[in-house]
């Protein structure tokens, strides 16, 4: 009888042993890359604002952030699995989805996109018809470049001639000095927020002609992941997508206390220029209408459009499966 | 050790017995305050909180009433807007020349654009609901603006055009990067005359005119908040107060939250922007997707419960005052008294019995009174005691004189005079006298007496009888008698030689069991004979037996020399005679004369001679 109660004792003492283990020792943080899509900047200060609120921390996440530049693509980043999530256009996405590489954006960082025409606002350049025998400055001559479809997808969309106006090659991307310069008079492919920044700096105010008004209509910068993470790991993404939404959040509602944050990834920003440009990319980021990070079928079919259009896929996909919603706040 | 003992009691000590360690003062003052505040306090406190609940339910329904009047004006706006859109192609001319703008094919200007674009633009301005008003193709495409620089725009994602494909819709506030505002669309399809969607006419509203509508405050206190939340938590009308920049400012109070997040109206009490605590009421109006908050300072809707809550703590003030100042004036007429007493107590613990208190017509004048009283009782008893001290002192200063004298006089008669005399004089009694017992042992004959009457009673040669009187007792018993009160002892005996006589103290004269007489002392007042002079008497007495011991065997002793003396002088006497005849007639005629004998025989016998 004895060596019973010995027993039951013991269980109960190991379960209970165990029970106590399990609450007080929490699981290990889930390691996360992130891939951004450019160097250091604002645009990312989500990411930086709930990694140094403990927003991450709070969600058991450990979030490292791998900075991006001209020879890094996110989209390989992801691929070979040196980046979990990646961030990306939505153009991108779906290319690399003909390819092959099956990917899903949770989350997009701007909900409209800040592409944009600059021109100086002395020169009157307010719609695409006013461009009809100026000099628009663009990455290639021939419009080849990939940073070169928005400006073919306008002339598309709107009925203009390619060849009603002249080309220039930009090469000095700050601001309006290339306009003040003489060599163009509207510069094509620019980010209106950083351009807009740039501009005041310099006193100059500029002209934006948004290429999402006149049919291009992207996802610039969506936040995806490989289609097999996100299915295997669907708690995690979850967890991700509502801290860094957190942390947007709180980046648009305290604009110079974040972008102080970017200094601390990269120490050779400007402090002053990232307040501002956090500043202006507020209304990208918050639209009014519909959750932070949610996006639009619309836009995405808009986006396939475009690629069709111009031949850089060959056949429409399913685009229920390149992006979803359910990781965003209703 | 002990250290700290005292230093963990300490602690307890003093907070256990705060309110007694207090000064009796201090305990009626701190009472007295309480009184007057608890009643204030308690009536205060609940007048403030009925009126306050009374407030807060009238500002609530104030709150609520303005909040649906202006959610009323809302939708009303919304309504109109509605009609106003549907005006602008009321116009059949110009509702012809919208259709020929949709009609995409003729590449040729069947419409003049530009008059149609002045056409609207007049109606809209007339209206003044519309800041622009456009047409979209069935691609999405603005054709025609009143805003030229909005023409050729594609809006095919938008959803106020997706929507407006299909009905009369409103687009939630959004913000529009190219114009840098919040506006709000309006969308309506356009159909042909075959009823088939062609297009979409819509109208842009300012969020000044939503502004308009909130800033008209309709009756609401001087700190009323009321205005409208983009479900992004982005303000859109103007505050009264705080820093505001409209649709940049994030508002993430209780009430936005419970309003955005639930998509409820309800009323709360919470902390609102400026960091100050609210009565808030929160709408959620679906149609434009948009909350509705209408808000009143805490303190201003509960100014009038304030106003009780401040009343009471002005009266409290006063009564505490009040209470201060007749606490103050009660305790000194309580403690001041007490306080006088205290320091006569402390006084009279030092020995000064001169002070006395004062003596009032309360409680505390009874107890003034009786300790007056005390304090004579205390001086008369210690002056009583020096007296006393000073009489034994004296006694035993007499029983030492008495038996020093004693020593001295072997002449029986002279000692019990001395002896009478001095205690008499050296206790101050009335009278003394010594008695002497016989030899029958019946009978106690005066030996020694002061005064007059003692002379008398001396000379007269009184006796008394062991049986009778005081005397007579102590004489039987061989013990002191003490009877301080004459009057109350009935073996006592009168003497009108000694009339004074009030008490009476008589002593045994013993030497070992033998009862040699009595000494007896007589004083005029009662009670003041007392047990100690009893003791100093049988002292004296014990003395006085030893004397009289002495003295009789002096005379003893002296009688026998005499005889001796005498006895020899016959023997030579009779030696001197030649013959036997001769010396037995000078035998005879000696011892004759030595007995005082009348006649003196010697008889002579043969073998046995005999002399008396």
């Amino acid at each position: 009888m004895k060596a019973k109660y010995f027993y039951t004792a013991g269980i109960l003492m190991i379960v209970l042993a165990l029970f106590l283990s399990a609450c007080s020792a929490p699981a290990p943080a889930d390691k996360v890359t992130v891939q951004l899509s450019w160097f250091h900047g604002v645009e990312y200060a989500g990411f930086y604002t709930a990694i140094e609120k403990g927003y991450y921390a709070e969600e058991n996440i450990e979030v490292t952030l791998n900075p991006g530049g001209p020879d890094i693509n996110p989209v390989d980043e992801v691929q070979n699995g040196n980046a979990q999530l990646g961030i990306t256009s939505g153009d991108s996405i779906i290319i690399a989805k003909t390819n092959q590489q099956d990917f899903v954006a949770v989350a997009t960082i701007f909900k409209e996109n800040p592409l944009a025409i600059t021109s100086l606002a002395g020169d009157n350049i307010q719609k695409p018809d006013d461009l009809i025998g100026k000099t628009v400055g663009v990455y290639s001559l021939d419009l080849s470049n990939f940073f070169d479809l928005p400006f073919l997808a306008l002339l598309s969309r709107t009925g203009l001639e390619r060849d009603s106006m002249q080309y220039a090659l930009i090469e000095d991307f700050q601001g309006a000095n290339e306009i003040k310069a003489g060599h163009m008079d509207a510069m094509s492919g620019m980010f209106a927020t950083d351009q807009q920044v740039m501009a005041q700096d310099a006193g100059d105010e500029l002209n934006f002609i948004y290429y999402k008004d006149y049919g291009y209509d992207v996802y610039i910068n969506t936040i995806f992941a490989t289609d097999e993470f996100v299915s295997g790991n669907s708690d995690l993404v979850s967890r991700l997508i509502r801290a860094t939404m957190k942390g947007y959040q709180y980046a648009i509602e305290h604009p110079e206390e974040v972008a102080a944050l970017a200094l601390t990834y990269d120490e050779a920003l400007d402090l002053n220029y990232q307040q501002e440009v956090m500043k202006v990319q507020i209304p990208f980021i918050d639209t009014g209408d519909g959750a932070l990070g949610s996006m639009n079928e619309s836009i995405w079919k808009n986006t396939q459009d475009i690629l069709l259009e111009f031949n850089l896929i060959s056949a429409p996909i399913d685009l229920s499966s390149i992006y979803t919603n359910q990781f965003v706040a209703p | 050790m002990n250290k700290n003992q005292t230093l963990s009691q300490n602690p307890a000590i003093k907070r256990g017995n705060l309110f007694r360690s207090m000064s009796l003062r201090n305990r009626l003052l701190l009472a007295f305050i309480l009184l007057a505040i608890l009643p204030v306090l308690i009536t205060g406190t609940v007048a403030s909180l009925i009126s306050a609940g009374g407030l807060r339910n009238e500002a609530f329904n104030r709150l609520d009433a303005v909040a649906s009047q202006k959610e009323n004006e809302i939708k009303t706006l919304l309504k109109v807007l509605q009609t106003n859109l549907d005006l602008i192609s009321e116009d059949n001319e110009t509702q012809q020349n919208i259709l020929l703008l949709l009609q995409n094919d003729t590449e040729t200007e069947v419409v003049n654009t530009r008059l149609l674009r002045n056409e609207i633009a007049s109606f809209i301005e007339k209206t003044g609901y519309f800041t622009e008003a456009f047409i979209l193709n069935e691609e999405g495409t603005i054709v025609l603006s009143t805003n030229t620089s909005q023409e050729e725009k594609i809006q095919k994602n938008q959803e106020y055009f997706i929507q407006g494909l299909t009905a009369p819709y409103v687009a939630s506030p959004t913000y529009e990067v190219a114009l840098s505002n919040y506006s709000i669309l309006i969308s309506q399809p356009i159909k042909n005359r075959f009823g088939k969607i062609v297009g979409v006419l819509a109208g842009r509203v300012n969020l000044s005119t939503l502004n308009d509508i909130m800033q008209q405050r309709s009756g609401l206190g001087e700190t009323a908040e009321l205005y409208l939340v983009s479900s992004n938590f982005a303000v859109l009308t103007d505050l009264q107060h705080g820093e505001l920049s409209l649709g940049e400012t994030y508002m993430r109070t209780e009430g936005v939250t419970s309003a955005i997040r639930n998509k409820t109206s309800g009323s709360a009490t919470y902390i609102d922007h400026t960091d100050a605590t609210v009565l808030g009421v929160y709408r959620w109006i679906p149609e434009l997707q948009v909350a509705l908050l209408a808000e009143n300072d805490q303190s201003e809707a509960l100014q009038a419960s304030t106003r009780v809550f401040q009343t009471t703590v002005g009266l409290i003030l006063v009564t505490v005052l009040a209470a201060i100042f007749v606490s103050f004036v009660v305790t000194r007429g309580i403690t001041s008294p007490i306080t006088k007493l205290v320091h006569i107590a402390e006084n009279i613990a030092q020995g000064n019995l001169e002070l006395q208190a004062e003596v009032s017509q309360d409680e505390i004048g009874v107890l003034a009174q009786a300790f007056n009283t005390m304090t004579l009782r205390l001086s008369d008893l210690i002056n009583t005691l020096e007296q006393r001290v000073a009489d034994r002192t004296k006694a035993l200063a007499t029983t030492t004189e008495v038996s020093r004298r004693l020593s001295n006089i072997l002449d029986e008669k002279q000692l019990l005079f001395e002896v009478v005399e001095q205690i008499q004089s050296a206790y101050d009694y009335y009278h003394g006298q010594i008695y002497l017992l016989d030899d029958s042992g019946e009978t106690l004959v005066l030996a020694g007496a002061t005064g007059e009457g003692g002379k008398i009673l001396l000379e007269r040669g009184h006796r008394i009888s062991i049986e009778r009187g005081l005397v007579g007792r102590a004489a039987r018993s061989k013990a002191s008698v003490l009877v301080p009160d004459t009057s109350k002892e009935p073996e006592w005996l009168p003497n009108p030689l000694l009339p004074e006589t009030k008490a009476e103290v008589v002593v045994p004269i013993l030497l070992g069991d033998k009862l040699l007489g009595v000494i007896d002392m007589q004083d005029s007042v009662t009670g003041d004979i007392f047990a100690q002079d009893v003791e100093f008497l049988q002292a004296i007495a014990n003395q006085v037996a030893v004397g009289l011991q002495n003295a009789r065997s002096y005379a003893g002793v002296q009688a026998r020399a005499q005889r001796e003396a005498l006895i020899s002088s016959i023997n030579q006497k009779i030696r001197g005679e030649t013959t036997v005849e001769s010396a037995l007639q000078v035998a005879v005629r000696e011892v004759g004369r030595a007995l005082g004998g009348v006649s003196t025989k010697v008889v002579l016998k043969n073998s046995n001679t005999e002399k008396n």
